[in-house]
Order: structure tokens, then C-alpha cells, then sequence
């Protein structure tokens, strides 16, 4: 009873934890009653009507007075954006709510992709003008990458760790492998050298593109498993043979002598073949956990530094303006 | 020969001597018990070869790591070598008092992980980055398409490094125009300084010749005009025709009100070919008492272009055709107005060419024809009086006395002698020239042909190609068919154009800008600013609006 009430007092929590995470997640859409969605329409409303109205006298390019507000209105969101990010980071040094900066960076910056495309007077070439506008859309379409990620992956771990915390699921694995190896010990050296090896080469998680693709190449690809089988039908085997011939029969009490107070061979091995699977699947559950986390985060990789190479293109797509101007 | 052995276990230091086979493992029967599940019972053997050598044997399938490589039979260990079972580490190394073999061996922590394994456990594990990928990208932007480029504006470097280096082309904010191609790669040539817009004069160092929009700037009102760059009308980086500037907007901005410049308060504004755009002036010719002048009017129905020529075109298309010397012929508009060399407008009509082979200047002088040349009056003339004046005597004399009575035919009396006088004012007044030309009474009450004025053009300010139109009818536009006269302005309004041609917005005809038909450049004199060829004062007078 006891037991329980700890249990439930450790379980409460996190249950809770959970529910106010997907509230959290689904609350920087609705932010203040969608506030920045609806900024972020009548910017995109307001640039388009612009755009529509707006007969200059050249083709339409940034060079125009269309041109040159939607650029500042796009450049100076890019900045702003950026130092959102950054701000988001120190959230927990209480500056601002959380959940109205990240509101603000999902929905300005899918605006951006109407400001930025229609500064550009859809005119497009080799060049460092083209290079921010390029580096802009792959920053954004990452971040709609996040969206998505975030709106589908983080409720997906919760179900697959079954209330179990990472670390729980890792430090299982290494207990597990201690467990097979006293077992294997017990055994004889052949078995204890064979699961030793397994445990020492087992990897968990991967490569960048193991994490990503989910497939992860296993390191001893079975041969231990083959190995438990191989040596449980040789028990078996004994065992039955055991039932005849005069031979056998010696060797059988000569076992039973040498074993007296212990568990047959077949039942140990029996266990450490469970363990051993045990430790797999779990090693499989770590490493699908391992995939959903990659998958979560891997568009940070690229929306952190190509927006950082926004930034500076973006220097450059100004300063280049203007130097010839 | 004994091998002595160093056990480090923790901060404590534990010496051996032996000089048989010594034993490593997790079992306490071990020699050197290594703690650890995973390593075996007996996991290896060391045995003391020679002074030099000990030698590994591998107890267990788990081998043993000598040097980094994992041994699982057996091999030989010298000074220097060092090798590791699970945590625990072994090196062999030479013994300070002894000059032999010592084995150090130090005995890892028991309950590290069992699972020394790999473990990547998130991208970051995995040797993923933001910091450096975000430093690295943005300094090669930062270098390549802007320092790089900037500092090869100043240095000049050889051609063949230029190429393989960003310069600043990458600059280039859209397609140089096709008239540019040839310099696109040379930035400098317009953008000469930095962070100034591109001078006038760097497009005037090729422009040299290029005319003002008006001769006088300033009584035009066009000051605010001169603030205007080249690069206000013509911007480059558009695309290949884009220094021609097409908006209407360029030159409605003044030109839909014309108020503004006091100077110019005159002119009628303009917004849109199709919507507002006034009817055309033709430049004509006016005859009176005084002579010609030259006028610009507003094309109507009753204009008249006062050329001094007669001619009925309505009698030269009839349907059914003419009579001609080889019988009847139709005639079409393009027998006399032939095209020109650019098929803008037509060759001058030409009398040899285009009227002759019909209409033969001939005099009848007495029994001969006297056919006259298409000449000067006064050639005409002298022609004609020495025709008369060689008329033999008699010629004119009846002959009564013969036959005593008056015959037809051949030998009908014609009447005294023509004067040579008489003929000439004849010819010219009444029998030859007149059925083309204006005659008037001259100085000497002589009969004077006018001077003829068959314009090429009758709009100063426009251009108009026939070559672009050769597939419309020419009676679509010009009602030749039923004019009976030369004087007839057979010039087509704004709204025959119209027709086909709508403004730039137009989504009903041929969108048409300004200068489809006007030039801006146009204050130099040229065929399109000033009247040439015409007859009168050159400047012509204005009239209606």
C-alpha cells in the first residue's frame, strides 16, 4: 500500500507535467486568442493589397518605395525573429512570457515568406540578393519543419517511454547487462565471454543518420542470441540423452553432483536468454526514443546557423544595395 | 630471474615478486584478481620469457587489448607495451633497481558501467553543431560575397584569378539589358563611387549625343525635369529591354497636368491612350492671299491640307476601273504610293513614275502633238512658242478657193493661227497643267503653277509606321475611295486608332505606350522636333485644341 502511494506520489506529477506540456504546445497557437496569427494575416493582407495596388513605373523590384518598405518591414522582423530565438533561450530569466514570444516567431515568421517574396518583386538571379532570400525560405521552412515536429512528435515519446524517464530506460539497459553477465558466469567462460563481448560492444543511439532513419546497425548482429540457442539445444540434448545409456547417465549425476543446490544449466540459460532479449528490446525502445528526439530537434540544426548566415546575408544584401546604389 | 610487479589500486601500491606464470582475473584464485562482471575468471596468463620478454597468453575468448589491438591467442610483451582487460590497464616498463622487466598494473574502478559501449544518444551525441556550422556559414558569406568582392574593386588582379574569385557581379541585382551586355561584367563603368547613385555622365561618356526632352528647359518649365537622373527613366538590372522605359507613368506624371509648368499651361494632358488622350494635330499647309503657312490643327472631319495639287482619288478607285492606254485598269493605292525604303511611309509620287502613262502632256500645235515634259513652267514655254513659231505659213489658210465650199474632217477650217501666247495660257490656265495643278495669275498677269506641298508626315510630335500595319486595308484608315479631293485630309483620328490600339492597362486592344508613338529625347532638330521640308514658316502655328 505503502509501495503504491510512493508510486502514485512519483506517477502525479509527471502525468500533470504532460498535460501542461501539450497545453503549452497547442496554447502558442492560440496565444491570446490567436494575437499574432492575426498580425501576422493583416501584414501578409496588408503587403498583398500593396503589392496589387502598387504600379510602379520600372518592374516591380525592391528598388521601389513598395519595394524598399516591405524590405524594412521584412529585415527588420528577420532581427527581431533572430533575437526572439535568442530570447526564448533565456526564458527563465522572466523576460516576458514564453509562450507569446514563441506565438509571435511561428506566426511573423511565416509572414516573412509573404513580405520577403513580394520585396522581391519576384525577381530572382545568381546573386547575394537571391542568396538571402534562398537562406530566408530554408530558415523558415525548417521552422515549419519544428511546427509540425513539435505539434506531432513530443506526444508520441510520452506513449512509447510508458512513463519511464530516459535515463530510467539507459541505466535498465546497464543493469540488465550486469544481470546477463553474472548469469552467463554461472554458466561457463565460453557463455560469459560471449555476453561480455555483446555487452561491451552494445551501442545505444547512432550516427546522425542512424538517428534520423531509425535504422541503427547493431554491433554484434545477433551472435549472441545464436550463441544462447546454439547452447540451448546442446543442454537439451544432454538432457534427453540423459534418459539413456550408461554414459550419460554418469554424466548426468556427475552434473547433478556439481550442480547440487542450483538451478539446472537449461533454466539458466533459460533466464539469461530472457534477460539478454529483454535488454534488446529495450535497447530498441532507447533507440526509437532516440529517433523521435532527432527528429524533433534536428531542423534546430539547421534553422540556428542558416539563420545566423541570414543575418550576415542579409548585411550584405543591404550593404551591396547601397554601395551601388 | 623473477619478475617484480607494480599493483596500483587506487592511491595504494602493492609490489609482487614472482618468477613463475602469473594469472589475471576476476576469480580470487587470480593472482592479480581484476574486479569487474565482465571480465572472466581467468582472463589471461603472463609468464616471464627471458629478460627482455614476458609473454600474454589470452585465457579468455574476450581477449586482451595489447597496444590497441585485441590479441585472443597469445604474444609477446617488451618494455614499453602496454595493454588493458576491461577498466584495467597494464604496462611494461623497465625496473629502476633491478635493470629487469617491471609490470605495472593498475586496477580500474570495478563498478564502472559494464557497458563501456557507444552511446549516441542525441544529435548533439552524434556530433551535430549549431555554434561553429553558424560561425563558419556566416563568415564565408560575409567573406565571399562582400569582403572578397569590395577588395578586389581596389586591387586589381589578374584576369585569370578574377574568374575563379567572387567579385562584386554577384552584386547584380537582376539581367543587364541587352544594349549593356557588352560592359555587364564591368560594374565600375556605371557604379563608379561608392554609395552614390550612378552619375549622368557615366551614361553620357556613350550618350554624348543625346538630345534634352525640350529646347528650352526653362521657359518649358522643366527645371524639376532636370533634377531627373538618366537612371529616373532607364533602370537597368530588369530585364534584356530594360533600359527602355514603357510606363506611362514616367511621362504622365507631368504630363496629366500640364498646369503645373506655367510655361506650358498650353498643352493638353494626357493620362492614357485610350482614356484620355487628346485628338491628334495634324501640321498642314493654308493658303491665302498672303501665300502658304504652316499649321498644326486638330484633325476633323472638314481638315484640309492645302497641297496646291488636284487630284480626285474617288475618280482614279471606281470599282470598275479606268481607262488606261492598254485598256481598263483597276487601280490600288500602292500604284502610286509605294513604300519606302523602311517601309515607314511612302516615296514622293513621282509624275513620270506614277501619272504619266495615263495622262501625256500633249498640245495638239497645228497637225503636230506636242508633248511637253514634266519640266520647269518655264521650259514648258519656250516649248510651246517655238512649236507655234514653227508652224509653216498657210497652214491655218482656208482654202475656199479650191472648192468653194466648207469641208469637214482632215481639211475643216480650224480657225486662224494660234499666237504663242494664247497657247502657253491655254496649256496652263485651262488644257494641261491645270488638270493637276493650282494655277493663279502671276506677276506679269502670266498664269502661275503653285507650289506644290505633299508632305511625307503631318505629325511633328508622333511616329507612325506603315510596316508594322501592312495588313490592315489602307481604306480602313484612309477614306481615299470617296474623295474627290486632293485637299482632303485623309488622315485617320484618335479613334480609328483606338480601334485596335488600347492604353498600357488595356485588356481590349494593342496595349500602347507613350512611346510606341512619341520620343522624349526630341529637343535637338530633327525630323521629329522641327518641321523639315515644309513650305512657309517652319515653326507652324497652333490652332484649336
Amino acid at each position: 500500500m505503502e509501495a503504491a502511494r510512493r508510486l502514485l506520489a512519483r506517477w502525479r506529477p509527471r502525468v500533470e507535467r504532460d498535460a501542461r506540456r501539450g497545453a503549452e504546445h497547442r496554447s502558442i497557437f492560440v496565444y491570446e486568442g490567436f494575437r499574432y496569427l492575426k498580425v501576422a494575416v493583416a501584414l501578409c493582407a496588408l503587403s498583398i493589397a500593396l503589392y496589387a495596388w502598387h504600379d510602379p513605373h520600372h518592374p516591380p523590384s525592391g528598388n521601389t518605395w513598395l519595394g524598399y518598405t516591405l524590405g524594412t518591414i521584412g529585415a527588420l522582423l528577420i532581427v527581431w525573429l533572430a533575437w526572439l530565438g535568442v530570447r526564448k533561450r533565456n526564458f527563465r530569466k522572466g523576460m516576458g512570457r514564453l509562450q507569446g514570444w514563441v506565438s509571435a516567431h511561428v506566426y511573423l515568421g511565416l509572414s516573412l515568406l509573404v513580405v520577403g517574396t513580394l520585396h522581391t518583386g519576384f525577381q530572382f538571379g545568381f546573386n547575394v540578393h537571391t542568396l538571402a532570400y534562398a537562406l530566408m525560405v530554408l530558415v523558415i521552412v525548417s521552422g515549419i519543419y519544428g511546427i509540425v515536429a513539435y505539434a506531432i512528435l513530443p506526444a508520441r515519446i510520452t506513449s512509447a517511454r510508458e512513463g519511464l524517464e530516459f535515463r530510467e530506460m539507459v541505466a535498465n539497459v546497464d543493469r540488465l547487462g550486469e544481470q546477463a553477465l553474472k548469469l552467463a558466469d554461472q554458466i561457463d567462460p565460453e557463455t560469459h565471454a560471449v555476453v561480455a563481448r555483446s555487452v561491451a560492444n552494445a551501442k545505444l543511439g547512432g550516427s546522425m543518420r542512424e538517428q534520423l532513419s531509425g535504422r541503427y546497425m547493431r554491433a554484434d548482429s545477433g551472435t549472441l542470441e545464436q550463441f544462447l540457442k546454439l547452447k540451448g539445444t546442446e543442454a537439451q540434448a544432454d538432457a534427453q540423452q540423459g534418459a539413456g545409456g550408461r554414459q550419460a547417465t554418469i554424466a548426468f549425476f556427475a552434473d547433478q553432483l556439481f550442480d547440487s543446490g542450483r538451478e539446472p544449466k537449461g533454466e539458466k540459460l533459460q533466464k539469461l536468454l530472457q534477460v539478454t532479449s529483454e535488454r534488446k528490446a529495450l535497447v530498441e525502445r532507447i533507440n526509437r526514443d532516440v529517433t523521435l528526439r532527432a527528429r524533433l530537434n534536428v531542423w534546430l540544426y539547421l534553422h540556428v546557423p542558416i539563420t545566423i548566415a541570414l543575418i550576415a546575408s542579409l548585411l550584405v544584401h543591404v550593404v551591396s544595395v547601397f554601395l551601388y546604389w | 630471474m623473477s619478475l617484480r610487479i607494480e599493483i596500483i589500486r587506487g592511491g595504494d601500491t602493492r609490489h609482487l615478486e614472482v618468477d613463475q606464470t602469473i594469472s589475471l582475473g576476476r576469480s580470487d584464485q587470480a593472482t592479480v584478481m581484476l574486479p569487474g562482471i565482465a571480465i572472466a575468471r581467468r582472463h589471461a596468463e603472463i609468464a616471464l620469457q627471458s629478460d627482455l620478454a614476458l609473454k600474454l597468453r589470452a585465457k579468455s575468448p574476450l581477449g586482451v587489448e595489447v597496444n590497441g589491438r585485441i590479441i585472443k591467442e597469445e604474444c609477446d610483451l617488451y618494455a614499453g607495451d602496454r595493454f588493458r582487460i576491461g577498466p584495467h590497464r597494464g604496462h611494461v616498463t623497465t625496473d629502476g633497481e633491478s635493470s629487469g622487466l617491471l609490470l605495472r598494473i593498475k586496477i580500474g574502478e570495478a563498478d564502472a558501467p559494464v557497458t563501456a559501449s557507444e552511446r549516441k544518444l542525441d544529435l548533439r551525441g552524434a556530433g551535430m553543431r549549431m555554434r561553429r556550422p553558424a560561425a563558419i556559414a556566416a563568415m564565408a558569406v560575409l567573406l565571399l560575397t562582400l569582403l572578397v568582392p569590395l577588395l578586389l574593386r581596389v586591387v586589381p588582379v589578374p584576369p585569370a584569378v578574377a574568374t575563379v574569385l567572387p567579385t562584386d557581379v554577384w552584386w547584380s541585382s537582376g539581367r543587364i539589358s541587352n544594349a549593356h551586355q557588352h560592359f555587364a561584367d564591368d560594374c565600375g563603368a556605371c557604379h563608379e563611387r561608392l554609395f552614390t547613385r550612378v552619375r549622368d555622365e557615366s551614361c553620357l561618356t556613350c550618350h554624348a549625343g543625346i538630345a534634352h526632352h525640350s529646347e528650352h528647359p526653362v521657359t518649358a518649365g522643366l527645371a524639376s525635369l532636370d533634377e531627373q537622373r538618366c537612371a529616373s527613366c532607364h533602370r537597368e538590372h530588369g530585364n534584356p529591354h530594360a533600359a527602355l522605359p514603357d510606363h506611362p507613368g514616367i511621362c504622365v506624371d507631368c504630363h496629366a497636368e500640364p498646369g503645373q509648368f506655367a510655361s506650358r499651361s498650353d498643352m493638353n494632358p494626357v493620362r492614357d491612350f485610350a482614356a484620355a488622350h487628346p485628338e491628334f494635330r495634324a501640321t498642314v499647309t493654308r493658303r491665302d492671299d498672303a501665300g502658304a503657312s504652316t499649321v498644326r490643327t486638330v484633325i476633323g472631319p472638314d481638315t484640309r491640307d492645302e497641297t496646291g495639287f488636284v487630284f480626285p482619288h474617288d475618280l482614279h478607285l471606281v470599282e470598275d476601273g479606268v481607262l488606261g492606254p492598254d485598256g481598263v485598269e483597276v487601280m490600288a493605292c500602292r500604284d502610286c504610293h509605294r513604300a519606302d525604303a523602311g517601309e515607314v511611309g511612302f516615296k514622293a509620287v513621282n509624275f513620270e513614275r506614277d501619272c504619266q502613262s495615263c495622262h501625256q502632256l500633249d498640245v495638239s500645235v497645228g497637225d503636230e502633238v506636242l508633248r511637253l515634259p514634266h519640266a520647269e513652267p518655264e521650259v514648258a514655254r519656250k516649248q510651246v512658242a517655238a512649236a507655234v513659231e514653227a508652224i509653216p505659213a498657210g497652214t491655218f489658210a482656208p482654202d475656199i478657193g479650191r472648192s468653194g465650199r466648207r469641208r469637214a474632217g482632215p481639211d475643216a477650217e480650224r480657225g486662224g493661227p494660234p499666237t504663242a501666247a494664247e497657247l502657253i495660257d491655254e496649256v496652263f490656265s485651262t488644257r494641261v497643267c491645270a488638270k493637276c495643278h493650282l494655277v493663279a495669275p502671276g506677276a506679269d498677269d502670266e498664269a502661275e503653277i503653285q507650289a506644290v506641298s505633299l508632305r511625307q508626315s503631318w505629325f511633328v510630335h508622333a511616329r507612325f509606321t506603315h510596316a508594322d500595319h501592312g495588313w490592315v486595308d489602307c481604306g480602313d484608315c484612309h477614306a481615299a475611295e470617296s474623295s474627290a479631293d486632293a485637299d482632303e485630309l485623309l488622315l485617320p483620328g484618335i479613334e480609328t486608332c483606338r480601334t485596335c490600339h488600347g492604353g498600357v492597362a488595356s485588356k481590349q486592344g494593342v496595349r500602347s505606350t507613350c512611346i510606341d508613338c512619341h520620343g522624349f529625347h526630341v529637343a535637338t532638330e530633327s525630323i521629329m522636333g522641327r518641321v523639315t521640308g515644309g513650305i512657309g514658316d517652319a515653326t507652324p502655328s497652333e490652332e484649336g485644341r
